[in-house]
């Protein structure tokens, strides 16, 4: 393997190479911690470079392994957090503060250290993971991120450096973090496999708090099966997060399905969006009927944004209620957030409580939805990659349709993953939503979809992709 | 067992387009009396854009029938029934 194929292999491809000793974690850190260096860097995807912390992991990963201790699938595998998620030893930015420290770690970066994974960077975010307002891609410390597939094109946020920093082959997988689409979002724009487990599965402890009761942590990966394996790793319940789940969960199985699935079709998904990422999802649907059935769904008729709005409203004003009121959002380079969230101060309690017990209903109406079958499927955004520099305000809004929402309340999961190529050589993406804990079904059905229609194989290397000619030039575009 | 009482025959009295603007501007008033040394003119109409639609979300949701019973969800169970 050369390094631009071990920098876009599968962490079971990766770590097959690393047992079987053709590569050295040692190795895999340099490749990686260098074109984190390099493209990372252009790409505005990186925060800080943990290059100690990443060679000290690494030496003992290496140790280790030929010692014969394997700690599991992401033995020896480099990886990155949002830097909204602590580590000791490196700033956590927020995307805001380039001097904030903790010392205390998340505890996702303890399971992780755990598991054997090396931490190479902290990656970029949306400033306050997007929380106080943004509709302008460079709110961010790090500027504004670019997409691997053109870098004229954006990442979408607020995990933008995960799925910068992933898409470019610059991390082999990172943690990023999902209030209402943070993680689905970039993984669409960037082709990446963004995982939103069920709300708890994933200890908080240690990130930062933008909504307690919407917030989730999760894998951004290249490929389906890789969200199942950093999952199963960082899963678990936590002393630290009062709303982490006493059930186990384990992802690796001897006979994961491949077929014999019940997929519910939102109506009208596929009907709107651009000509390309309807034809894909068409394409995607004709595959999937060959490993299971298909069934056109409606979603009930709630509402949603309503309460997405509301909870997220005054949750996220009362999470940064001083920094807000004492003026520290004009501090911000979102030019939306000096007066995006001081709506929240004028927001009733009873109507936050009244948005929560219709968030009940909400989850009840979608959870008997989605039990019925192994994932809701759905385009992942209606649209491509925009501008790096374009003001999004006006574009979003109408790209996505009610099943991110319908699951960013209900707390169930949700994965898009690439299914094709659209305008400019961008990527599209498809969303898999399953009922609460059923993750492994829609890993499954994803992981199915990815073999039949062979997107594992795609890279950005168009003319503006980064792994293509313009890279080869040596520059990023 | 709670009574579930019912929600039927009250609601929340439907606003004029008239006294709704009022009241939002009244709302935005507030923030500017709380924040206002900290607000330029734009950022102020950031502002009533954003109390704007929030009145017009809670709106909406006030117009959602819930019983007395109907508990908020507050932390998501994941365990809990489908």
């Amino acid at each position: 393997m050369n390094e631009d194929e071990l920098a876009f292999a599968s962490i079971r491809e990766l770590g097959a190479l690393l047992r079987s000793g053709a590569v050295a974690p040692t190795e895999l850190t340099e490749l990686f911690l260098r074109r984190l260096d390099d493209i990372g860097r252009r790409l505005n995807a990186v925060v800080t470079l943990t290059e100690d912390i990443a060679r000290r992991e690494a030496a003992l990963a290496e140790a280790e392994l030929r010692a014969g201790l394997d700690r599991g699938p992401l033995h020896g595998i480099p990886y990155g957090l949002k830097d909204i998620v602590a580590a000791a030893g490196a700033p956590t930015t927020w995307g805001a503060f380039p001097d904030q420290r903790f010392d205390t770690e998340a505890t996702v970066t303890r399971k992780l250290r755990d598991a054997g994974a090396i931490l190479l960077a902290k990656v970029a975010t949306i400033e306050l993971a997007g929380g106080m307002g943004y509709d302008n891609p460079n709110a961010a410390l790090s500027g504004p991120p670019g997409n691997p597939w053109h870098t004229g094109k954006w990442t979408n946020g607020s995990s933008s450096g995960p799925a910068a920093a992933v898409g470019a082959g610059t991390l082999p997988f990172a943690i990023g973090s999902d209030t209402a689409g943070s993680i689905l979002l970039p993984a669409a724009f960037t082709g990446t496999a963004g995982l939103r487990a069920t709300y708890g599965r994933v200890s908080r402890a240690g990130a930062m708090t933008l909504c307690w009761t919407l917030d989730r942590l999760g894998p951004m990966c290249r490929y389906a099966d890789d969200c199942g394996l950093v999952l199963e790793a960082i899963a678990g319940p936590d002393p630290r997060d009062p709303s982490s789940l006493d059930q186990p969960y384990t992802y690796r199985r001897p006979s994961p399905r491949r077929e014999g699935f019940r997929f519910g079709v939102l109506a009208g998904s596929g009907d709107s969006g651009e000509p390309e990422v309807r034809e894909n999802f068409r394409a995607s649907l004709a595959a999937l009927a060959e490993v299971g059935t298909l069934t056109e769904v409606e979603l009930p008729d709630l509402p949603y944004d309503e309460v997405a709005e509301v909870v997220i409203g005054a949750e996220a004003y009362a999470a940064f209620d001083e920094f807000i009121a004492a003026g520290g959002t004009a501090g911000l380079t979102a030019t939306k957030a000096h007066g995006h969230r001081l709506a929240g101060a004028v927001l009733p309690a009873h109507d936050y409580i009244r948005a929560q017990r219709i968030r009940h209903v909400i989850a009840d109406e979608f959870g008997a939805l989605a039990s019925r079958f192994d994932a809701l499927v759905a385009p992942s955004l209606g649209i491509v990659a925009s501008g790096r520099d374009e003001d999004f305000e006006y574009m979003l809004p109408g790209a996505f349709g009610p099943l991110n929402f319908a699951g960013v309340l209900a707390g169930s999961p949700t994965i898009s993953v690439l299914n094709g190529l659209g305008r400019e050589g961008l990527p599209t993406g498809i969303q898999f939503a399953g009922a609460r804990l059923a993750e492994n079904a829609i890993l499954d059905a994803a992981v199915a979809l990815e073999e039949r229609i062979g997107t594992t194989a795609l890279r950005p290397d168009g003319p503006r992709g980064v792994a293509g000619k313009a890279r080869v030039n040596g520059r990023v575009g | 067992m709670r009574p579930n009482g019912s929600a039927t025959g009250w609601r929340y009295p439907q606003l004029s387009a008239e006294s709704s603007a009022s009241v939002a501007r009244k709302l935005v008033e507030i923030v500017s009396l709380y924040h206002g040394e900290n607000l330029s003119a734009d950022q102020l109409d950031a502002v009533r854009v954003c109390v704007a639609a929030q009145l017009a979300a809670t709106e909406r949701l006030r117009r959602f029938p819930l019983t007395n019973d109907q508990e908020p969800i507050f932390g998501v169970r994941a365990d809990a029934s489908a």
